[in-house]
């Protein structure tokens, strides 16, 4: 109970008067109530019944209300529950005014909506204590509610921009080809942000591109540096790069942004155009596995490198791994999220868990629903520590050239004008770089050939390929045959490369113009000793160069293809016409 | 024959054992590493091995990083131990600091293991 004595001392017992409602059907307790208040300077409104009450409220939303129980037309009990109806998010106290002692009585004033009871007969100094301590409750509730609202304002604000940003990195972000039917994956962020990064994009001549990151952290802050990286990807993967030279320009990229101590674990695959030979580059990613379509074992691509971001260009190593796919064997690549994903118990779902599903008897089409299930029938609802990420690729060439032509800008083809290029490559360049991107991109540039920019990746990377491996190096395309000659015929040509001290390889591109018609001739001489060509046709059939589908391709592409010179020289003429349709064209 | 250090890291996180891993490799390529993905792993591979070094995540979950270190410190009394922790309170720091371990801060650098290694040369100097 408050004193009476005390009241003097808080500074709330003086505050700024208020509107207060009396309702009471007595008059003289009216007028013992109105002169109290008008005394302390409140201004005062005055009600005879419940129903007056109600009315007088609606027109003058007074601060506090003194409410009598037993009124005719309506009782204190009826209005209370009205006013308190009205009131909204505003706190308005009501004091019931009785004189009765019934317990059951006062529970119910409270359950209509009651604060605080004042008895007959009043008091002066009970009364102002009494609203002086509801003012204090007052002024709590009014606080908690502005910072509520501001709270809210705020959070309304905050989505707004989430949204935004959600719409820009999406945009830049894209997901590529991963709609492609040989395809599969599943994308689980912790919020709107990922912190795990699925890319996949086609290469230019054909086969795939893929790229799983998962950044220290998650949400927003690990999603950031996933902007770059997407950028870096597709453009690089566009133009022709081969995943060594993506991991390096991203790993420059992501060491000059990250902050210290944040990087990104990621594997980078390429698939060829057959699907026949997977290339891949794994810093820091739980092991890629390679499973049979038959089930049994499974091969374990395990990480040979640090994250990206974590060391400079001049550290980094950038060498990748090749291995020979078959047919209808499925790669899988996933993030930590997957196989540290917890158990109710605090058991991790595991990496061994997860073979167990793959190599279980099962029809291969339904692997990736039956992880996808187990996993989530192993996480029981638990809470998500996590991002994570699971992809799934079919190493099938026949299921993934169903994919339906990525829109492409509709460049128009320059009017066709007469220029020459020349090239020579020396042994060091050679061991140093892949020429063909900035080719591919100068012929973009100058002619605009973005139509036929697949198949003159093709086919100088068929000719390019040819006159390096076999020309220069002398490899010989039959040790690719069986499965041990394909990885030994690869390692064979990284150390060939690696020690080549003399050669060089001539590349001439000659354009000229025929009418709305184009001819581009395209002239590689490498410095090697050639081959009997004249006897050697159909041999050259059986021919495929490590990076594609060899020169029965090529020749299916171009106007003619010759042999000069000792076989150490190649010729190949394409023909354009400025009337073609400009979209990306596929092979047959 | 010189000594060969075994080193012992614990985390759950299979990326940060591997970045553990890969900092302390690339000065000390020959020490041996045990990783161990939860506490009671870390005390079934300790049991029959003299570990030098640990570095011991804080938040795991079953066993808590704290209640491990006290463990293992009892079984390997020699071994410099480290916690490895995103958040620590204040009565974790003083209980640690006071049974003689270090800290490193998450996510953790090439930095913050080296300071850690050198740590560990000084307590053996």
């Amino acid at each position: 109970m408050v004193s009476a004595s005390v009241v003097p001392h808080n500074p709330v017992a003086s505050s700024a008067p208020f509107t207060v409602l009396i309702a009471d059907d007595d008059r003289i307790n009216r007028m013992v109530l109105h002169a109290m208040l008008k005394k302390d300077g409140h201004t005062v409104y005055v009600a005879e019944n419940g129903h007056e009450a109600v009315t007088l409220f609606e027109q003058h939303q007074p601060d506090l209300v003194l409410m009598d129980v037993m009124m005719p037309y309506m009782d204190g009990y009826e209005a209370t529950s009205r006013i308190k109806a009205l009131t909204g998010e505003r706190f308005v106290p009501v004091i019931f005014l009785t004189a009765m002692t019934d317990a059951q009585a006062l529970v119910h004033c409270v359950e209509c909506g009651g604060d605080d009871f004042l008895h007959k007969p009043y008091k002066h100094a009970i009364l102002k204590a009494k609203i002086a301590a509801l003012e204090r409750v007052r002024q709590l509730y009014t606080t908690l509610q502005s910072q509520k609202n501001a709270l809210a304002s705020h959070h309304r604000r905050l989505q707004r921009e989430y949204e935004v940003a959600e719409k820009l990195f999406s945009t830049i972000v894209h997901p590529g080809c991963l709609d492609a039917p040989h395809l599969k994956y599943l994308l689980s962020p912790m919020s709107i942000f990922n912190g795990d990064l699925l890319l996949a994009a086609r290469k230019p001549a054909g086969g795939l591109h893929i790229m799983l990151g998962d950044f220290t952290g998650h949400g927003l802050p690990a999603a950031v540096g996933a902007m770059p990286v997407a950028d870096i990807f597709y453009a690089m993967t566009a133009k022709g790069y081969a995943i060594s030279d993506i991991v390096a320009e991203v790993n420059q990229k992501l060491k000059a942004i990250l902050p210290t101590g944040v990087f990104c674990a990621a594997a980078l695959l390429d698939l060829d155009a057959t699907y026949s030979q997977l290339t891949i580059w794994n810093g820091g990613l739980p092991d890629v596995l390679v499973c049979q379509p038959s089930g049994g074992p499974l091969r374990r691509l395990c990480s040979q490198h640090l994250p990206l971001g974590v060391v400079d260009n001049t550290r980094l190593d950038r060498s990748v791994e090749v291995i020979e796919v078959m047919p209808g064997e499925r790669v899988y690549a996933y993030t930590d999220g997957v196989i540290e994903a917890s158990a109710p118990t605090g058991e991790m779902f595991s990496q061994p868990r997860l073979e167990v599903y793959l190599t279980q008897d099962c029809a291969p089409e339904q692997v990736f629903e039956t992880v996808c299930d187990g996993l989530t029938t192993f996480r029981a609802g638990g809470p998500q520590r996590d991002d994570l990420t699971l992809i799934e690729i079919t190493c099938d060439a026949g299921l993934a050239n169903h994919t339906s032509p990525e829109a492409t800008t509709s460049y128009v083809a320059k009017a066709p004008a007469c220029w020459h290029m020349a090239f020579a490559l020396d042994a060091m360049t050679l061991r140093t770089l892949d020429p063909l991107p900035q080719i591919m991109q100068m012929l973009m540039a100058l002619q605009g050939l973005h139509a036929h920019r697949e198949r003159l990746y093709t086919i100088l990377a068929e000719l390019f390929a040819n006159a390096l491996e076999h020309g220069l190096l002398g490899l010989d395309s039959a040790l690719k045959h069986t499965p041990q000659g394909f990885v030994a015929y690869y390692t064979a040509r990284e150390q060939s490369l690696a020690a080549l001290e003399h050669g060089c390889i001539n590349i001439a591109l000659t354009h000229t113009a025929m009418g709305t018609a184009g001819q581009l001739t395209l002239r590689i001489e490498d410095s090697g000793p050639g081959f009997a060509y004249q006897r050697c046709q159909p041999d050259l059939a059986a021919n495929t160069t490590h990076s594609g589908r060899g020169i029965p391709l090529v020749r299916a592409l171009c106007q003619t293809l010759t042999y000069h010179g000792a076989g150490n020289c190649v010729e190949a003429v394409y023909v354009w016409s400025q009337g073609e349709t400009n979209v990306s064209q596929h092979e047959p | 024959m010189s000594y060969v250090p075994t080193v012992l890291i614990v985390d759950d996180s299979r990326l940060s054992r591997m970045m553990i891993r890969a900092f302390i490799t690339q000065s000390h390529p020959d020490w041996t590493i045990i990783e161990a993905s939860n506490g009671q792993e870390a005390l079934e591979k300790t049991a029959t091995q003299a570990v030098d070094l640990m570095t011991i995540d804080l938040n795991m979950p079953g066993m808590d990083g704290l209640t491990l270190a006290t463990q293992l410190q009892h079984n390997n009394p020699t071994a410099y131990i480290t916690l490895v922790t995103a958040n620590i309170q204040e009565s974790v720091r003083h209980r640690a600091t006071a049974a003689g371990m270090g800290f490193i801060a998450k996510p953790v650098t090439e930095d913050s293991i080296r300071a850690c290694l050198s740590s560990l040369e000084k307590s053996r100097a």
